[in-house]
């Protein structure tokens, strides 16, 4: 699993990762009943201490995203349809600050309706 | 560790071991000459020739005469240059190897790499047993010098003949490196505290001429003749020696475990 | 899971009154980095030599929950000049300190050596400034040690190797090895650390994990005449920023002003900012 962690990034590093294995699981390179790679594993190549990478496992088991089985490692439990939930879940908080910025500029919600439309045709 | 210590102070011990062979080899140019002097002397005053050589006998007197019981070989090495003198090179030697033991690694800022590993303790006495048996390797060498030089000129000499003072010189080795090595544990810098050693050891036996300081006057203990010519004890000046050596170690040892890096 | 090291009110201070350390408190748990971060002059190498028992101070410090001092060949340091033999070829030194200690693993220094390229006969005093870092940094990390000390381990290192070096590091860690380390490199310690101490005059400004403050805190911009209405809640870190006022806060305490309108900017700090925001809050007083 490849992923790349931004430290500019107001997401900590955790937090990249958890979003990084959500992603994989909407991609469709992990999926259900699938080991997920071990921390150490994780840890060389994404380039982080492995407790960045442990938190994350922590985070996504008590999400129920991952159980943890003695002498496996970590299992991915939940299927695509589940993970959008979260995901976007987890989007919303980063998308807090830009839109309080809006907000108390005092750009109206039709007009942020509009932009995401726009940009959503050009992805 | 001990081999780290060994290791920094092979240079010196090899360039002392070398100083003393060339000496040593150079005392036999003045053989031929000293037997003749011995000869000289062993006949009777009246039949020297001429006053000239009288005189000359008279002031070579001391050297040419060998005592009773000691092998004329073996007076010879005593006598001369490298035998004679060789005692005044130890306090010197003691200096240059005890000095740089902790001050260098201070000043170069080389200590932390022991510090982080060894306790102090084991610092302090390894470092202070690998510099004393350097030193006292060298004047086991130094010692066998002379009569190794005579063996290889012919002149069949006892190679531990020379070996009557290795005693003194060892306790008086022992006492000098003590001392300086304790400067060593306290000096933050190597060249003053060795500058003034080298004035220190020039200094001592100059003082000593005036009676009341003639105990300062290591060298005479130094030379090993009264044992040779087995008078005088001197059991009293190696226990004093002895002490004061044990009591510098102890004092490094308590100064260099209460110091701050 | 165990602390590795546990500093409590360490206090240092040295001739002529001048407190080095005033009452340091931290701990670093087993399997992570931490990262003493601050000023030149904020009291890091001291601190280092105190644990390393190098100086005498007031305090507690235990690491694996004994004396430092009685577990010497548990702990690897690495001094701030980098002590090396000099007169030495680096072959010899690596020889002389697998001599010294058996903790030291020849094997894996030979590894690091080729790793990052350093000439084996050349003398050491003929190595670069980095070179030499370098050199002093493999002979700390090739003892199998548990806690590894570290004092400014990328110093005057290129950007290249910096980065190995910080790979190396990690490498001890995925071991399960502690790491505690000084360094006034902010993104070093962003991307190495798990957590970080930020220390200055002698005092710890914060102790934590960096991932927490990016979640946890805040700094916040607004004018000086609505400073009033954050007298209720705790600020962290105050101080002028081109004339607006610059607060670090806690993002639950933020939560408690009514009026979110009066913030100018509020930004998720990084490391980086939420270092300079203390510092700046520790000598530019409003």
């Amino acid at each position: 699993m490849w992923m790349k962690i931004n430290l500019r990034s107001s997401l900590p590093a955790y937090q990249q990762i958890i979003m990084g294995i959500k992603e994989a699981i909407l991609k469709g390179s992990l999926t259900e009943d699938d080991t997920a790679p071990s921390i150490r594993e994780l840890a060389q190549s994404v380039n982080v201490n492995p407790n960045t990478v442990a938190r994350a496992y922590r985070e996504l088991e008590s999400e129920g995203v991952f159980v943890a089985r003695q002498g496996v490692g970590y299992i991915v439990v939940k299927g695509k349809n589940e993970i959008i939930k979260t995901f976007i879940l987890q989007l919303e908080t980063q998308l807090v600050e830009p839109l309080t910025k809006l907000k108390y500029s005092g750009v109206g919600l039709e007009s942020i309706d509009e932009m995401l439309r726009e940009l959503w045709e050009k992805i | 560790m001990f081999y780290k210590e060994l290791n920094q102070l092979k240079t010196v011990i090899v360039i002392f071991i070398l100083v003393f062979f060339a000496l040593s080899l150079t005392m036999m140019a003045f053989k031929p000459m000293y037997d003749d002097l011995v000869k000289l002397y062993s006949k009777s005053a009246s039949e020297l020739s001429s006053t000239s050589m009288e005189a000359m006998a008279e002031s070579m007197k001391d050297i040419a005469k060998v005592p009773e019981g000691v092998s004329e070989n073996v007076w010879f090495v005593a006598t001369q240059w490298n035998g004679k003198n060789f005692g005044q090179f130890i306090p010197l030697m003691a200096l240059i190897f005890a000095l740089p033991m902790i001050c260098r690694e201070r000043e170069k800022k080389t200590l932390s790499i022991l510090l982080s590993r060894v306790s102090r303790k084991n610092i302090i006495t390894v470092k202070y047993l690998a510099g004393l048996s350097s030193l006292l390797f060298v004047i086991l060498i130094g010692n066998i010098t002379g009569p190794l030089a005579m063996n290889l000129f012919g002149y069949g000499t006892n190679l531990f003949g020379g070996m009557y003072a290795f005693l003194n010189q060892t306790v008086a080795g022992t006492f000098v490196f003590s001392l300086f090595f304790l400067i060593s544990v306290i000096s933050g810098e190597i060249l003053k505290p060795m500058i003034l050693g080298i004035i220190a050891v020039i200094a001592v036996p100059i003082i000593s001429v005036f009676s009341w300081a003639s105990f300062l006057n290591i060298y005479e203990y130094l030379s090993g003749i009264k044992t040779l010519l087995m008078f005088g004890s001197e059991s009293v000046y190696t226990a004093v020696l002895l002490v004061l050596s044990a009591m510098s170690f102890l004092l490094s040892l308590t100064i260099f475990e209460r110091e701050e890096f | 899971m165990n602390t590795a090291l546990e500093i409590k009110n360490l206090k240092k201070n040295y001739r002529k009154n001048i407190d080095v350390l005033k009452g340091i408190s931290l701990s670093v748990q087993e399997g992570t980095t931490h990262a003493l971060l601050g000023p030149n002059g904020a009291g890091k190498t001291t601190l280092l030599k105190c644990v390393m028992d190098f100086v005498r101070y007031s305090g507690d410090i235990r690491a694996f929950s004994k004396k430092p001092g009685d577990i010497k060949e548990r702990i690897a340091y690495v001094s701030e000049e980098k002590a090396l033999y000099r007169n030495m070829s680096v072959i010899k030194f690596l020889k002389i300190c697998e001599r010294i200690s058996p903790a030291f693993n020849m094997g894996r220094a030979a590894e690091y050596i080729s790793n990052f390229s350093i000439p084996v006969n050349k003398k050491i005093s003929t190595l670069s400034t980095g070179q030499c870092t370098t050199l002093s940094m493999i002979s700390g990390l090739s003892q199998d040690a548990d806690l590894f000390l570290f004092d400014e381990p990328t110093h005057g290192m290129d950007p290249v190797s910096r980065v190995m070096m910080m790979d190396k590091i990690r490498e001890r860690i995925i071991d399960g090895k502690t790491v505690f380390y000084t360094s006034h490199i902010i993104p070093e310690v962003e991307q190495t650390a798990d957590s970080v101490s930020i220390i200055h005059g002698g005092q710890i400004l914060f102790s934590g994990l960096i991932d927490d403050i990016k979640e946890k805190y805040s700094i916040v911009y607004i004018n000086s005449e609505c400073l009033k209405e954050f007298d209720r809640i705790p600020l962290i870190s105050k101080y002028n920023e081109r004339g607006a006022i610059a607060l670090l806060v806690e993002n639950v305490e933020l939560y408690k002003i009514a009026d979110q309108s009066i913030v100018i900017q509020k930004i998720t700090p990084s490391l980086e900012d939420f270092f300079m925001a203390l510092i700046r809050g520790m000598t530019n007083v409003l």
